[in-house]
């Protein structure tokens, strides 16, 4: 297991490390899409199709290139007072249709994102104040660790000439400051972009998501899985991060093929329904009973890392001694004897999730280990739609006993935690799975507002403690492609950015 | 007959009315949040239903039914979807043009390929040519067509490297695999229908008397039975071709073929309203239409059916 | 009066329902499917007690594991004996299977003679009706029954029944309208016939046939629908197994481990078969241009 992490984080660093020189050839590459990215406008939700295309479309303020925020359109960032903040921008971008870009736009854009309510984290900007050609003034209402950051990385940069020239809000032909520009949109089929030979920024300051090291570059979109292994077989594709893990073996060590594996921002977890388990023992129990080795070999194929905590070791907030903490490994006595403790016997749980990928496997998994215990469990799986109602809405909510659940984060474990943990974020004032408990919300706001690494211990030991929920897997992307690609360069959510590939 | 497609075509409007209002009260009580797919996972509930309120998804179901009725059919408007931001008239086109292809190229091997067969092993009744056909016709009802899908692209695509295993950016070559695969299934049942109904019209009085009259059995065949035998299989026809404008889900998703099944599913699972809604609109008079050519052309083939459609006036005029 | 037309009415049917059941007897290739047909359901009633493993039992080391002694028909992604997985799931599969067809040929053969024989209005209104219903897609209409009626077996073969409805109107319809002004219809309504009669031992033997057919061949469309109802609050729920959801689940596994879909799929393709060959035999029985 220590030896599958370290090879891991080997694998990260060697991935951050590399990148750097720029080959330029009359060169092309096709990228394997699973999810549909619809709408490419820039002021859309980040819906799970729209992540595979976002940083090959759009730049931002801030960028995340590796593990760290750095400046893409923003040259400087000024504090004026804790939630006021100037930014300054480089005074020499240019769109695609030439326009330069103004401290005007930036204002135009926060203003239009925060007004589509479709970026809801906007809502803590207040307002956006134009203080010179270059500078703008971001106001805040509330500010968060780690907020300032996403915050700025949030909403995709255009100019306003070019938004308003568009007939459709660019739902079909974007024209951004980005060095790839949108030629042909075949809707849910391709996306084709050509380089911008006169893109702005210079090649020693462009990050990681603005690298052009590629003149054309396709996205493919192919919603079977078994056709995109066989699109990359064929070479139809160059890259997908998308390829199902039991086919990565068709690619490892094969002529011509190269596997990549990269952690992926999320992880999955048991979220326990509070007003049909209260009982703390009895939650423990279940965390001990299931067996998450079991889980990776049915599931994942034994790629992929039993969770430390609601999420993985990748955020900058994870406390790394945690790592070699006990965390519910599975083990049968404990297990029985806390069934004991709490007087469950013959019980039914039921069990909620989302039918999406792998997650049959996993309740599948769950459901056989608790019947060694004598327990049933009886699976309730729904499709996304379904799932989050069942999810979200307050009536429902004695309709499941366990729900098996997943969640990432752009930048900090914090905001993994609150959106299923912080009762703020639910509608009706307890957590998602109806737990009110006065100690856990003050804990959880204390590691939100500052989130050192004691305020972190002090919520992630008593959550872990309470066993309100349990984190079960951090999932590993498998990045598989063709030795076209010399080098695949992903960003912080397991997406492939083509343009930072070496070829 | 002229007036009876005149008051067929006068019935659309009560239909396309009440599948409007059916399809709101459906969406209406459907549970699913369109809210959840728009703003992606990571948003919070209360992020979620903010949002719900600003789509207005929160009004009372006479409000929205109201707004919805209004919209589209004074204005004429089927409004815009949820995830492309495109109007949905113009995505169902853009969508329309690959169905229609795949769905006429089927509807072509359908009718070529299994009429013939089904003639053949009803001539050829219990003899071989008769069990090879509906072995090869139960063969083509019960393979899945995923299963038939993907065994062809990994004979032809992956191994042979003649065609493209998926995507439409290969002109007509990327639509032989999903014609074949789609339209086992309907060669299959057209060869057991055309079967089926020749069988019948064969054992007919007038069939024997025919062929007692001497008349060549080709000429018995063409020219007595099969016209005769048209009936059920125009309504497998014209019923396959409706379903097939409504998108071959299955095939579509395999091929990666952007078509109008993909939309729509798309649309329903993500609960992209105004997708749902104005498709199954678009959809829905489609096939209609559909329906109202196939009781046109019962009326060609069979002159006793045309004597129906018009009967009941002439019994009005005479009451009068 | 009354009392006496009705049972002359329902002896005469008694007595045609054994001519039926006489001719049919006769036909060998019909009653082989009637055989493995019933030998498929008492397997399936059987099932609790015969399987040779327990279908739910999970196995590390036999993930994908091909055909072997041990297991005939091999094992699934999570090490589940196939062959069991299939005998238990005939249970689920036949059973939605054969209501929902069951179900839906009954109300679209009723709906069908009634629009069929009576035409004008009353085929008007009821045809519009079905354009209407056949305009929403099976999937909402699916989703809708569930939220509105809740879960359980009984919603989901309505789920799976409405789908076919429409189409075994129309055929019916459209037969009914060939047959409907021949002569014997009309000399049977000279004769005063009740036209209860007259649609159940005149319209329906001689339109019946495409039917027959269409139904027949539905029935393994209808099984592997059954899958896709899970995901949305009907059908069944794993890990109790079904031949449907068997198929897809095997399905991202198909080009790698065949074996996982191929089974299911031969299960499925036994049952069509055997329908049709009743179907057909039943078919043949009931042609009244056949009667010797």
């Amino acid at each position: 297991m220590k030896k599958f992490l370290s090879l891991l984080l080997a694998a990260i660093m060697v991935l951050s490390m590399a990148s750097f020189a720029s080959a330029d050839q009359g060169s092309a590459v096709v990228v394997g899409l699973a999810g549909d990215p619809g709408n490419i406008g820039p002021f859309q939700g980040m819906g799970l199709g729209r992540i595979g295309i976002l940083f090959t479309t759009y730049e931002m303020l801030m960028v995340k290139d590796g593990d760290n925020f750095v400046g893409c359109l923003m040259k400087e960032l000024t504090p004026v007072d804790d939630l006021t903040y100037d930014v300054e921008i480089y005074d020499y971008i240019v769109d695609q249709a030439g326009n330069s870009l103004t401290a005007n736009d930036i204002k135009f854009c926060f203003e239009t994102a925060k007004g589509t309510g479709n970026l809801p984290k906007l809502s803590s900007v207040d307002s956006v104040e134009v203080i010179s050609d270059y500078v703008a003034r971001f106001h805040f209402t509330a500010l968060a660790a780690g907020d300032l950051e996403s915050l700025l990385m949030e909403c995709p940069i255009v100019t306003q000439a070019a938004y308003e020239a568009s007939a459709d809000q660019m739902a079909t032909d974007p024209v951004t400051t980005s060095p790839y520009q949108v030629v042909d949109y075949k809707t849910g089929s391709t996306i084709t972009y050509k380089r911008n030979e006169n893109y702005w920024q210079k090649d020693e300051l462009a990050p990681s998501t603005s690298k052009h090291n590629v003149d054309e570059i396709t996205f493919k979109i192919i919603p079977d899985p078994v056709q995109l292994v066989n699109a990359l077989k064929t070479k139809e594709i160059d890259i997908s991060a998308a390829i199902d893990g039991s086919y990565i073996s068709d690619f490892m060590n094969v002529d011509g093929f190269a596997v990549t594996q990269i952690p992926d921002n999320t992880t999955k977890f048991l979220v326990f329904n509070f007003d049909s388990i209260p009982s703390a023992a009895e939650r423990q129990a279940i965390a001990y009973a299931v067996d998450v080795e079991d889980i990776i070999a049915f599931a994942f194929d034994g790629i992929g890392y039993h969770a430390k905590t609601i999420g993985n070791t990748k955020y900058p907030d994870f406390v790394s001694a945690w790592s070699d903490e006990e965390y519910y490994e599975y083990d049968e006595e404990k297990a029985q004897a806390l069934f004991d403790e709490a007087g469950v016997s013959g019980k039914t749980y039921r069990l909620l999730y989302n039918v999406a990928d792998d997650n049959t496997k996993i309740v599948t998994t769950i459901q056989a280990a608790l019947c060694d215990f004598g327990i049933n469990v009886e699976l309730i799986g729904y499709d996304n739609a379904l799932f989050g109602t069942y999810k979200y809405d307050d009536k429902k909510s004695d309709e499941w006993d366990i729900m098996l659940d997943e969640a990432g984060s752009s930048n900090l474990l914090t905001n993994v935690w609150k959106l299923s943990l912080d009762a703020r974020d639910q509608t009706y004032g307890k957590t998602i799975g109806h737990v009110a408990d006065d100690t856990l919300q003050s804990l959880i706001e204390a590691a939100i507002n500052d989130n050192t690494p004691e305020n972190m211990d002090a919520f992630h030991q008593y959550l872990k403690e309470q066993c309100y929920e349990y984190g079960l897997v951090s999932k590993v992307n498998n990045l598989a492609h063709t030795t076209v690609v010399k080098e695949a360069q992903t960003c912080f959510r397991g997406q492939i950015l083509p343009g930072a590939c070496e070829y | 007959m002229v007036r009876y497609i005149g008051k067929r075509l006068l019935w659309m409007i009560p239909v396309m009315l009440g599948i409007a209002i059916l399809i709101f009260s459906i969406m209406y009580i459907c549970p699913g949040d369109p809210a959840s797919s728009l703003l992606g996972p990571s948003a919070t509930a209360v992020e979620l239903a903010a949002k719900r309120e600003e789509m207005g998804l929160n009004d009372p179901y006479i409000v929205r039914l109201g707004r919805y009725l209004y919209q589209t059919f004074i204005q004429f408007d089927l409004g815009t979807s949820y995830k492309f931001g495109t109007p949905v008239f113009a995505g169902l086109m853009e969508r329309m043009q690959y169905t229609l292809v795949i769905a006429l190229l089927c509807m072509a091997l359908q009718v070529f390929v299994g009429t013939p067969l089904g003639i053949a092993a009803a001539t050829h009744h219990n003899g071989i040519a008769d069990r090879i056909c509906m072995f090869l016709a139960l063969l083509g009802v019960s393979i899945p067509a995923f299963w038939l899908a993907l065994m062809l692209v990994l004979i032809f695509a992956v191994n042979l490297g003649w065609l493209p295993t998926s995507g439409v950016a290969n002109g007509l070559a990327s639509f032989i695999l999903p014609c074949i695969a789609n339209s086992f299934a309907g060669i299959a049942s057209q060869a057991r229908h055309t079967r089926s109904s020749m069988l019948e019209v064969i054992r007919s009085d007038y069939i024997t008397t025919a062929k007692a009259k001497g008349l060549s059995s080709r000429t018995v065949l063409f020219k007595h039975a099969l016209p005769n035998a048209l009936i059920p299989i125009i309504t497998i026809v014209g019923n396959g071709m409706g379903m097939m404008l409504g998108g071959t889900v299955i095939i579509e998703n395999v091929f990666a073929i952007p078509g109008v099944g993909r939309y729509m599913t798309d649309a329903i699972n993500s609960r992209d309203y105004p997708v749902v809604m104005g498709g199954v609109l678009i959809l829905g008079l489609i096939f209609s239409l559909i329906m109202l050519l196939v009781d046109i052309v019962y009326a060609f083939v069979d002159p006793r059916i045309k004597a129906q459609y018009e009967g009941k006036k002439r019994t009005k005029k005479g009451g009068a | 009066m009354q009392k006496t037309a009705d049972t002359g009415v329902r002896n005469r049917r008694q007595g045609q329902f054994g001519q039926v059941m006489h001719r049919l007897r006769k036909n060998k290739v019909a009653m082989v499917g009637l055989v493995v047909l019933l030998l498929l359901i008492l397997m399936a009633i059987l099932s609790p007690w015969i399987t040779p493993y327990d279908y739910a039992k999970t196995s590390k080391n036999n993930r994908y594991a091909l055909p072997s002694w041990e297991h005939p028909f091999g094992c699934d992604a999570m090490g589940r004996d196939i062959l069991s997985r299939i005998m238990y799931g005939a249970r689920a599969s036949l059973w939605l299977g054969l209501m929902s067809t069951l179900v839906s040929t009954i109300v679209g053969v009723l709906l069908g003679s009634l629009v069929g024989y009576y035409g004008g209005k009353v085929d008007n209104i009821v045809m519009r009706i079905l354009d209407i219903i056949q305009a929403i897609p099976g999937m909402l209409l699916s989703i809708a029954i569930s939220a509105a009626l809740g879960s359980g077996i009984g919603n989901t073969i309505l789920a799976l029944s409405i789908g076919g409805i429409p189409m075994t109107v129309r055929l019916l319809r459209g037969s009914i309208l060939t047959v409907r002004k021949q002569e014997y219809i009309e000399a049977a309504e000279k004769i005063n016939c009740s036209k209860f009669r007259v649609i159940m031992s005149h319209i329906l033997p001689n339109s019946i046939a495409p039917v027959i057919v269409s139904v027949t061949m539905g029935i393994g469309n209808t099984i592997l629908q059954a899958a896709s109802l899970s995901y949305i609050g009907l059908g069944v729920q794993p890990p109790t197994p079904e031949w449907g959801a068997m198929l897809s689940e095997g399905k991202s596994m198909i080009t790698k481990y065949p074996h996982l879909c191929i089974f299911p799929g031969l299960a499925i393709m036994v049952v069509v078969l055997c329908l049709n060959m009743l179907g057909d035999g039943l078919r043949d029985a009931m042609d009244p241009k056949l009667k010797n």
